[in-house]
């Protein structure tokens, strides 16, 4: 087994901290809040779409009378 | 566009030796190392600001040293019997460059493009001193959200996109690589002719006209800095900005701080990353130290807006600013030492070692010597990159530490002749002290140590 040399394993730590905390740690805290921001899961998606197809039927009004008696136009 | 403008210099410069091809391309090289508040104030002090066609024109001034020596230095070691070949089986002039050298230009082309393409991408001081918000790019709206309105949640999905803009486009270029790389083979020097006839006019006036085209931002900056007592107005103290001078102090304290991180994390993470040859963790690790190079600076200064609030509040601190810088140059760093270190032979070290010396002590006295040379290099790389940067800066720099671009970025948000003057003779300022250094580092280099 080799044996874990100490001083390389604190001469690696520096860089391995400082990329980790000023860098990758930030751009995960941007990737957390921006992908909520996007609200692009399953559950995002479908809301969206929902919004979307009432946006949408608002202008038909064919669809408009459909929307008014409560069915779910998606 | 700035594949065109570059074309007829990279011509030349390619397949003619003539008098004065070196100083062309170390000239052409100067805008590239310009820090980007330079270029957008040199071309503020022509008349073209608000509009995307001086968007346009800077980064083609910016990036036409890009192309012009990326495909270049492909084009004048193709193999000339490659083209002589289709000439003597009857192809014209236009049939051969169409034919057999733009073919096997294309992975240098996509290199350049996919280079230019990804500066252009992630420009931010350009774009904001050129278009401000009314052609605000990806990075200008991040910005714009985040310190303008405090809209922390959409500027970071505004960064997430673009982040997937930068993976895409470098996937993409990999891809191309992948597909369309075949080998051949070069040929060791260059091929250049001695232009005659008619070539020499054309090379005259290829050189002459990028060249004089180039310049003209540069010219028209230092000819608007000198119209007035501009240099002398930094000097004095005024309500609203400060002593404008007191700038160039912030910035050199600031930028020889974040060489001394830059080299110090550099240096160890390149120790790691050559200490076991062709490992797959040293080969990741290096690869994450990439990461910042190819991530725009605007992203990193907005991660620390939002991130470095823990374990203490690490957001309100003037050391975020030559942080920020030390990481956007620690890959300058690790790329200039990295190959220095790698050369130096296993066996030196393990004489070292069978004689008695501690892995401490063969570090100090073997390794270190050797890359001392090529970490100084990087060293002074990651100064430029400190007094230049603005990206990030424009996030974390506190109003009474103003570096020389935040100050002349707010220089020309003022109002007034005075103002607008003491701006271009800051950037002036910058300019020069920034290709002082250059110009050192191009003399420091000697062989392959501290080239990229």
């Amino acid at each position: 087994m080799r044996k874990i040399s100490w001083g390389w394993v604190a001469v690696a730590a520096v860089p391995v901290v400082f990329i980790g905390y000023f860098f990758i740690y930030p751009v995960a805290r941007i990737l957390g809040l921006g992908l909520a921001e996007l609200n692009i899961g399953v559950n995002g998606l479908e809301a969206r779409l929902l919004v979307a197809g009432n946006r949408f039927d608002d202008l038909d009004p064919c669809r408009r009378r459909t929307s008014h008696l409560g069915h779910l136009h998606i | 566009m700035t594949l065109v403008v570059a074309a007829p210099l990279t011509w030349a410069i390619s397949t003619y030796e003539f008098r004065g091809r070196r100083f062309a391309t170390a000239l052409i090289t100067v805008p590239f190392v310009l820090p980007t508040v330079v270029v957008g104030t040199a071309f503020v002090s022509l008349g073209f600001s608000g509009s995307i066609w001086a968007i346009l024109a800077a980064h083609v001034f910016f990036n036409t040293a890009v192309v012009v020596r990326t495909v270049s230095t492909l084009w004048s070691r193709i193999d000339p019997q490659l083209e002589e070949s289709a000439r003597v089986l009857g192809a014209t002039g236009w049939e051969v460059f169409r034919r057999i050298t733009l073919p096997l230009l294309g992975p240098a082309i996509a290199a350049a493009s996919s280079i230019v393409f990804l500066f252009t991408f992630t420009s931010f001081g350009v774009v904001l001193i050129l278009g401000g918000f009314e052609y605000a790019t990806l990075e200008v709206e991040i910005y714009r959200q985040a310190v303008t309105l405090f809209d922390l949640p959409l500027a970071a999905a505004l960064a997430v996109v673009q982040l997937v803009g930068v993976t895409g486009a470098l996937y993409a270029y990999s891809r191309y690589q992948e597909k369309k790389s075949v080998t051949w083979t070069l040929e060791r020097a260059s091929n250049r002719r001695i232009p005659r006839g008619p070539g020499r006019v054309a090379v005259a006036l290829s050189v002459m006209a990028t060249i004089g085209a180039l310049s003209i931002p540069l010219l028209a900056l230092l000819t608007r800095s000198l119209s007035g007592e501009f240099y002398r107005g930094l000097f004095e103290t005024d309500r609203v900005v400060g002593r404008p001078i007191s700038a160039v102090g912030n910035s050199l304290l600031f930028a020889f701080i974040a060489m001394g991180i830059a080299t110090m994390v550099g240096v160890m993470a390149a120790a790691v990353i050559t200490r076991r040859r062709g490992g797959s963790l040293s080969r990741w690790f290096d690869l994450t130290l990439m990461l910042p190079l190819g991530t725009s600076a605007v992203t990193v200064g907005f991660g620390f807006i939002v991130a470095l609030d823990w374990p203490v509040d690490l957001r309100a601190s003037a050391w975020l600013v030559p942080i920020a810088h030390a990481l956007v140059a620690v890959p300058f760093v690790v790329r200039s030492t990295v190959p220095t270190l790698r050369s130096i032979p296993a066996e030196t070290r393990e004489a070292a070692t069978v004689l008695g010396a501690s892995p401490s002590r063969v570090w100090r006295e073997i390794d270190l010597p050797i890359v001392s040379k090529a970490a100084l290099v990087g060293a002074a790389f990651a100064f430029v990159v400190s007094l230049g940067e603005f990206g990030a800066t424009s996030f974390v720099a506190r109003p009474n530490t103003p570096t020389i671009p935040t100050m002349i970025f707010r220089l020309l948000g003022r109002p007034g002749e005075t103002s607008f003057g003491m701006a271009m003779a800051m950037a002036v300022v910058l300019a020069v002290l920034t290709a002082g250094i250059v110009m050192w580092i191009d003399r420091a280099q000697v062989g392959e140590i501290g080239r990229f």
